[in-house]
This record gives C-alpha cells, sequence and structure tokens, in this order.
C-alpha cells in the first residue's frame, strides 16, 4: 500500500513538473509572440544568446570627422552619449529577442521618415496611401539590447533584424518612389524629403539599429547583389559603404555570428580611420565551466568517499558478526 | 590555564549538542540544498535560458538585486523563511511534545542546549543561503561577465542577520507552541501573510508611515543594498501612485542603519524571551 502511494505521488510530482515547465520549453522553441505563425523562418534566432560584450571607442579624430562626415552631427548622434569618449568602453548586453510582423507604414514611420517631417502624415500621404500603395507585410526580428554608451541605460536600444535582404530593397525602391509623389504634390503644406541613395539607406539602416540574419555572409551576399550598386560593397562578414559627406568617406561594418555589428570603422579618402568601435568577445565564460566542473568534481569525491567508507563499515561489520557466529 | 580548562568545561556541552544537531539534521540540510540549487535554476538561469522574450536585467547589479531580492516578491526570501521554519521549529518545543527533556534537561544546562541547538541549525541555513548567492553569483558571470561587484558580499551579510532574526522569531514560537507542526503553521502565517496584511492596512490607513515593524520590509535590504547608489534620501525609498486625492505609497527598502536595527531588535528580545521561557517551562 506504501509503495502504491509513493508511486501515485511520484507521477502526481512529474507531471505537476511537467505542467509547470512543458509551457516553458514549448514558448522558446518557437521562440515567438503565441500566435505567429510558425512557416515563417526566424533565421537568427538559433544563433542568438544572451550575453555581454564589451564594446570600445577605438578611435576618435575630431578634427578629421569634422573635415569628412559633418561638423554638426557627430557620433554621439548615432552611438550614444559617450561614444565620442576615445578609449572609453562599456557593456553592451543582450537581453531577449522576439518577432514581429510590421507593414509598410509602420516602416516608414519608424525607420525612414525624419521626425521633424513625420506632419507628412497628415497630409493625403498618409499611413493609408502607404499601405495601399506600397502593400508588404515585414518580418522583424527584434533584439533588445543595454546600450553600451548611452548615459541612461535603463531604456533598451533596439536593433531590428529584415529577414531577408529582398525586404530592404523593396522598401527602397517603395520609399523612393512615395517621396517622388510626395515631393510632386502640389499641396503648398505638405512638407518635402529627401530621396535615399542605395549607400545612404543602407547606413541609415546598419549603422546603430539594424543587425543581419546569419548565415551573414549569404545575408550581405544578397544585399549587395539586389542593391546592385557599386558604392556598397562587402568583405568577410562585412558590409562596406562609400559615403559622401564633406568629403567622401567608407564606413565598414563587421558582422558577428549572431548578426550583431562587431566593429565599425570610418576611412577617409586616403583610408586613413578617424573613428572605430571594437567590441571584446572574451568573457568569463569558462571560470563559470571551470568552477561548476570542480563544485561537481568535489561533490562527487565527497558523495564516493562517504558510499566507500559506508560500505566498508558495512563490509567490516558483517565479518565480525560472522566471525561471532562461528 | 585554570581559566581556558574552565571555558573549555563549560563549551564541551554546546559542542556536543552543535555536532549532534549537526549530524541529526543533515538529511533536512541536503533536502533544502537540492530545494536551493533548483530555485536558484529556476529563478536565476531558466527564464533566461528557455524564454527569449523575457528581458534579462539590463546589468550585472540590477540581475543580481531580483535574482536575490528580499522583501514580499522574493522566491529566495520565501525560501528562506521555509527552510528557517522547519530546522529551528523543533528547537525547544520537540524536547517538550516527545518528552526528550527528561533525559537531557538533567545533564545539559537548559541555555547550552538551546545555543547548541541555534548555532547548529544556524550553521546550515549559512550553508543554504550560501548555495543560492553562489548559484546567482555564478549565473550572473555567465551571463554578464566580471566584475563581482562587491556589494553582493553585503548583500550576503544582511541575509545572514536576516536568518538570523526570523531563526529568533521561529525559536520564540517554538517556546511558546506545543508542538512542531503548530510552530511551523503559526510561524510561517506570521511572517509572510501576518506582515503583509498589516502593512496593506497601513498603506490603506497611514501611507506615510514606514512599515518599520516589518521583518518581512527589513529583509528587502538584502536586495537594495546590491545598489552601488544606494537611496539616500526618504522620497528616493518609495515609489507613490496617485489616484486623484487617493495615494497609494509602496515603500521600497529601509535604510541600511534601520534594516540591521529592525532585525537585530527582533533577534535580541525574541532570543531573550524564548530563552527566559525554555528556562522556566515545566516538562
Amino acid at each position: 500500500m506504501k509503495r502504491k502511494n509513493k508511486i501515485i505521488i511520484s507521477v502526481a510530482i512529474v507531471i505537476f513538473i511537467g505542467l509547470f515547465f512543458l509551457p516553458m520549453i514549448m514558448f522558446s522553441i518557437r521562440g515567438t509572440r503565441p500566435g505567429m505563425s510558425r512557416s515563417l523562418p526566424l533565421a537568427s534566432e538559433s544563433t542568438l544568446e544572451k550575453t555581454s560584450v564589451d564594446k570600445k571607442i577605438a578611435l576618435f579624430n575630431y578634427e578629421s570627422w569634422n573635415s569628412t562626415v559633418s561638423s554638426s552631427y557627430l557620433p554621439n548622434n548615432y552611438f550614444g552619449d559617450y561614444s565620442i569618449l576615445p578609449g572609453i568602453s562599456g557593456e553592451f548586453v543582450i537581453r531577449s529577442w522576439s518577432s514581429d510582423i510590421w507593414n509598410a507604414s509602420e516602416i516608414f514611420t519608424y525607420f525612414l521618415i525624419p521626425r521633424n517631417k513625420l506632419a507628412v502624415l497628415n497630409s493625403n500621404f498618409n499611413e493609408t496611401y502607404i499601405d495601399k500603395n506600397y502593400l508588404g507585410f515585414y518580418l522583424v526580428n527584434q533584439i533588445y539590447t543595454t546600450p553600451a554608451f548611452e548615459e541612461d541605460s535603463s531604456t533598451p536600444q533596439i536593433f531590428y533584424i529584415f529577414q531577408y535582404p529582398q525586404y530592404l530593397k523593396k522598401l527602397f525602391n517603395d520609399y523612393n518612389s512615395y517621396i517622388e509623389h510626395v515631393n510632386n504634390d502640389t499641396n503648398p503644406f505638405t512638407p518635402t524629403l529627401s530621396n535615399f541613395t542605395a549607400e545612404e539607406f543602407l547606413f541609415h539602416f546598419f549603422v546603430n539599429q539594424s543587425a543581419v540574419a546569419t548565415p551573414t555572409n549569404f545575408y550581405l551576399y544578397g544585399l549587395v547583389d539586389l542593391f546592385n550598386d557599386e558604392d556598397v560593397r562587402m568583405g568577410n562578414n562585412e558590409l562596406i559603404l562609400d559615403l559622401e559627406g564633406i568629403s567622401n568617406y567608407t564606413v565598414r561594418i563587421g558582422f558577428d555570428e549572431m548578426g550583431l555589428s562587431s566593429y565599425i570603422i570610418f576611412l577617409d579618402e586616403t583610408n586613413l580611420p578617424f573613428y572605430g568601435i571594437i567590441t571584446d568577445y572574451s568573457n568569463m565564460r569558462w571560470i563559470v565551466w571551470l568552477i561548476l566542473g570542480i563544485v561537481i568534481v568535489a561533490i562527487v569525491a565527497v558523495v564516493s568517499y562517504i558510499m566507500i567508507k559506508r560500505v566498508k563499515r558495512n563490509k567490516k561489520f558483517r565479518e565480525s558478526l560472522e566471525r561471532m557466529e562461528s | 590555564m585554570k581559566t581556558l580548562n574552565y571555558l573549555s568545561r563549560e563549551l564541551r556541552p554546546i559542542s556536543y549538542t552543535y555536532f549532534f544537531i549537526l549530524k541529526k539534521q543533515w538529511k533536512k540540510f541536503v533536502f533544502f540544498a537540492i530545494v536551493m540549487v533548483a530555485v536558484g535554476l529556476i529563478s536565476c538561469v531558466l527564464p533566461n535560458s528557455l524564454i527569449s522574450g523575457n528581458p534579462m536585467p539590463e546589468n550585472l547589479i540590477e540581475y543580481l538585486n531580483d535574482s536575490i531580492g528580499g522583501g514580499p516578491a522574493s522566491i529566495f526570501s520565501y525560501m528562506l523563511i521555509f527552510a528557517i521554519c522547519l530546522l529551528f521549529s523543533g528547537i525547544i518545543c520537540s524536547e517538550y511534545d516527545k518528552e526528550t527533556g527528561f533525559i537531557i534537561f538533567p545533564k545539559i544546562n537548559r541555555y547550552k542546549l538551546i545555543i547548541g541547538k541555534f548555532i547548529a541549525n544556524y550553521t546550515l541555513m549559512i550553508g543554504l543561503s550560501a548555495i543560492f548567492y553562489f548559484i546567482a553569483l555564478l549565473a550572473g558571470l555567465y551571463y554578464y561577465g566580471g566584475p563581482i561587484p562587491i556589494t553582493i558580499f553585503y548583500s550576503f551579510g544582511i541575509a545572514l542577520i536576516f536568518i538570523f532574526s526570523v531563526s529568533c522569531v521561529v525559536v520564540l514560537f517554538s517556546s511558546i507552541m506545543k508542538t512542531v507542526n503548530i510552530t511551523i503553521v503559526s510561524t510561517v502565517l506570521v511572517l509572510l501573510v501576518g506582515f503583509s496584511i498589516v502593512t496593506q492596512l497601513l498603506i490603506l490607513i497611514s501611507p506615510e508611515i514606514e512599515p518599520l515593524y516589518s521583518l518581512d520590509y527589513a529583509g528587502r535590504l538584502m536586495g537594495s543594498i546590491i545598489y552601488e547608489d544606494f537611496p539616500t534620501t526618504v522620497e528616493e525609498r518609495y515609489t507613490e501612485i496617485s489616484f486623484g486625492r487617493f495615494a497609494i505609497r509602496t515603500w521600497q527598502t529601509p535604510t541600511i542603519l534601520a534594516g540591521i536595527l529592525i532585525m537585530l531588535i527582533y533577534a535580541g528580545v525574541s532570543f531573550t524571551l524564548a530563552a527566559i521561557i525554555f528556562k522556566r517551562k515545566e516538562l
């Protein structure tokens, strides 16, 4: 009877634990919000992991920046408050990620139309117009991170991964077409918007708010191939953009195995770097595994010692009992 | 030399009791050690490893504060209270309930007995809380890397004071109650439910009064002390939500001095009362 009760209790505990963990495991396998279709692939999910890395401002030549990129738009406008301090490093933490489907109007509003030109949405060229003329649904991964160089790091910095390079090409075409229509409007109250070149468009996305889906090289190859522009090139896990500011300059953006930016280097016309952010991937995980290993070995050793001692004692006891009996 | 001999003679019963209780309670300790490891994994590792959409705190300090917490929402402080109740509840009443006092009391001074028992159980509790801190710290290092904040050791110190004070309260209940089960139920009710009810009532009646009477509130210091910029002004130590004329003020943490004092006062008063009751209680 006792044995039966024990079995019932054990089964109940297993069921209870199962009910507790099963939704967690299911949720993690899907890795998406409930309701998302599973047929939509999430290219980067398998490579993403919650971790932290150190980012460092390796180089900042203020004069070169001023004379090459812009005197009014400094690195802190792109990379955070402290990114104008050469030598400073900050902890960049990947906190969570999720996926969502965005429509064209949401992407135009959030990513492309400048903040000071949002009045354009009050004209005839509003969200309804955008969604009607530039039909498209975009699967976007959102990675929530702790920014490395912001004074207030409590607000997460979000990196977006457009699942396919085709999305960016379509957005580029659609947005430039939209600008053309807006700028041709006769209504004097409709603001005018400025066109993007391919390299400006990609710089706008990848400088500080987008990552790439993995495999990185495959994605970058698709991107470069689709845009087919001499100012958009690729290296090994690297996107190279030739831009024009006050003078010509080149931006090289490297991507790590998770698809996030691992370095960004600005080079002037003579290929001399004047701004750079690098990432240090050395972390303390091996120490954690080492400590865990030592602890587990110590526990096993202690338990084995106790067991051996007990067996020896029992054996001695049995022998002495046998001796007494004989 | 004479003094040393005298001391060793006087302390010997305490040490015998200490080692006897350690041997007696080791199975409970192993059980709770496994529970602490499980709780550590559930609260520090699994939500981050299994659920991609569950946001990890922004940095190591926030992470440790979330894991260790303290106060009503902390699984760690719940486990501490449960473990203390189970280890300490029989410290006095079991001698009367199981009538073992008839054998022990003539042979050993009651004060020495209770001190020996208390120190042994307290040692086990230190071990249990160290296991949880170890897991939280390892998980923190795994996700965020170093350096280890020095404040985690302050937090561990506060946890030890918290364990000491809750243990003393449980010992007091053990001296009043007749059986172990009643002691466990009553202490769990008082520590987990009683303090919360009073605090909620106080929020409604007089929210400006800080709940300095609450051991539960003092326990929040375990989590808040981890922050390097510990709140210095009164306004920083509470959050307030207003609905028209009505305001709900939630006190987040006591000051370090107040928190430690609350815990020590509880410990001192409870242990003294328990010792007096134990000394005078008839079998």
